[in-house]
């Protein structure tokens, strides 16, 4: 009995340690998504020339998941609302929070970028997504110190925790 | 048609609109002017009428201009240079706001402060009257320039003719005809697809500068009626008179209010010189658009008394519900 309660404890312990690895490393790699999404958006804008709706279907294409859910979803939401779609881009934004590993700042990035987004002519559209891809590799390198940093160690920390809890109850 | 309009303004301001305006009259509307900080401007046939409850804000006419170009104002950069959006359905939206310029040329327009929504309406039969004076014996097309002043109803005359001659209806034969439609308002293409009605056998180039766009016309499209719309200066001219030493009839359009106007323009005197404007269309400012003020040969004679007789040798086989004034007074 006593074991099986040892058991389930580290077992609890080690997985909450690897949830929170998990998010540093989900986070630099959903930044590096937002990164080439801006990237491709900056391509098809200026040698496509596809309409917002097309641009969000290609995206939801080419990346992965979670950040290509976010542009399913903006497409989605596009076809049947008349609203603008700034205050599209931020309804979607604060939906999908919870299920992207971003922190507030990155989000704010991404939310600064959704006012601008289909708002200006090609250079002045190009300028803005400079400066969002700007942003979001300082953001980059910030989560990718992060996760050198933290990333292992909440693993381990995790499973010491679980060794430390057990030996205190036994 | 007035719902596709209604459906880009935002819901505030749709609600104020048609809550302004008399059921009876929406259906007149031909203009809805939107200015930035000032009440919007309802045109109907008839007259103006401002609503002054409804002002345009800076934000909401950037909110405006993402909404009509579905919100991809990155891809509008010709639209922005030209001054005017094409919708689907063939309406047009007039831009005006301060220019952006780089090497004396236009680059675009940077702050838009007013938005002209000129609402498309093919009137189909609408040259009908005009049809005895542009025919031939032989049934064939005659070359002829429609001149009236703005609002007078010239394109949609001219958009109506071209389809008939495209069509072979009231009596002419089948004819191929290229049309250059520079500023994209005869045949409102939206990606390169006609939403006017402009006849089967039509073939369009939109956004093309008239006069590169006839000698492409001619090479490749081998057109028997080449059509323009608003001819201007001298380069157009030296296109037409390309088009017509190969053999090929003009339908063309311009601004103009008498014949006086007509003489004078330096752009036009090559063809008056080449005798090569067979029938001259002078329309009327007032009254109904459409109206036929007079009708002149390649004389610059009035063609008058004609009227009666030719009137009666109308092809009726397709009544039209629209009566238009021919001129008998």
């Amino acid at each position: 009995m006593k074991w099986i309660g040892v058991i389930l404890i580290l077992f609890t312990c080690t997985w909450v340690g690897l949830e929170r690895s998990n998010k540093y490393r989900g986070r630099t790699k959903q930044i590096r998504e937002c990164i080439q999404a801006l990237q491709l958006m900056e391509a098809e804008m200026s040698y496509g020339k596809v309409p917002i709706q097309g641009l969000f279907e290609i995206l939801t294409e080419q990346l992965s998941k979670p950040v290509s859910t976010f542009f399913e979803e903006m497409s989605g939401r596009m076809a049947k609302t008349n609203q603008p779609l700034q205050h599209v881009w931020t309804e979607t934004l604060e939906h999908s929070k919870n299920r992207l590993a971003l922190t507030k700042k990155d989000l704010h990035i991404l939310h600064q970028f959704g006012h601008s987004l289909g708002m200006h002519d090609l250079i002045q559209q190009k300028k803005q997504i400079e400066l969002a891809s700007i942003h979001l590799h300082r953001q980059l390198n910030e989560a990718i110190e992060e996760e050198r940093r933290f990333a292992g160690m909440s693993r381990t920390l995790g499973f010491l925790t679980g060794i430390l809890i057990v030996l205190i109850l036994i | 048609m007035l719902k596709e309009i209604l459906d880009l303004l935002s819901p505030l301001m749709r609600k104020k609109l048609v809550d302004s305006i008399p059921n009876e009259h929406l259906k007149e509307i031909e203009e809805i002017r939107l200015r930035v900080n000032r009440p919007v401007e309802v045109v109907m046939h008839k007259g103006s009428q401002f609503i002054e409850e409804l002002h345009l804000s800076r934000a909401e006419s950037r909110e405006f201009l993402a909404r009509i170009s579905q919100h991809s104002v990155y891809r509008l950069e010709e639209e922005l240079k030209k001054g005017f959006i094409t919708l689907p359905g063939g309406h047009r939206i007039g831009l005006s706001g301060s220019v952006n310029v780089q090497d004396g040329k236009i680059k675009a327009i940077n702050h838009i402060s007013s938005f002209n929504i000129r609402i498309a309406k093919a009137v189909i039969g609408s040259a009908e009257h005009l049809v005895p004076y542009v025919k031939d014996k032989h049934s064939r097309f005659l070359n002829t320039l429609i001149v009236g002043p703005p609002k007078s109803g010239k394109t949609t005359i001219l958009r109506d003719l071209i389809r008939q001659i495209s069509d072979g209806e009231n009596g002419f034969s089948n004819h191929r005809v290229g049309l250059i439609d520079e500023r994209n308002e005869i045949a409102a293409t939206h990606e390169g697809i006609p939403q006017q009605p402009v006849g089967q056998r039509t073939d369009v180039m939109s956004n093309c500068p008239k006069a590169e766009g006839i000698l492409m016309m001619i090479r490749s499209m081998a057109p028997e009626v080449i059509a323009v719309d608003e001819i201007g200066n001298e380069q157009d001219t030296r296109g037409l008179l390309e088009a017509i030493y190969a053999g090929v009839n003009l339908v063309c359009s311009v601004h103009g209010s008498s014949i006086g106007d007509i003489k004078k323009r330096p752009s036009i005197q090559p063809l008056i010189k080449e005798r090569a404007i067979q029938r001259i269309i002078l329309l009327d400012a007032h009254g109904k658009p459409g109206t036929i003020k007079a009708v002149y040969n390649q004389q610059f004679e009035e063609m008058k008394g004609m009227t009666r007789s030719m009137r009666n040798e109308m092809d009726r086989r397709h009544p039209h519900p629209i009566h238009v004034h021919v001129g008998r007074s």
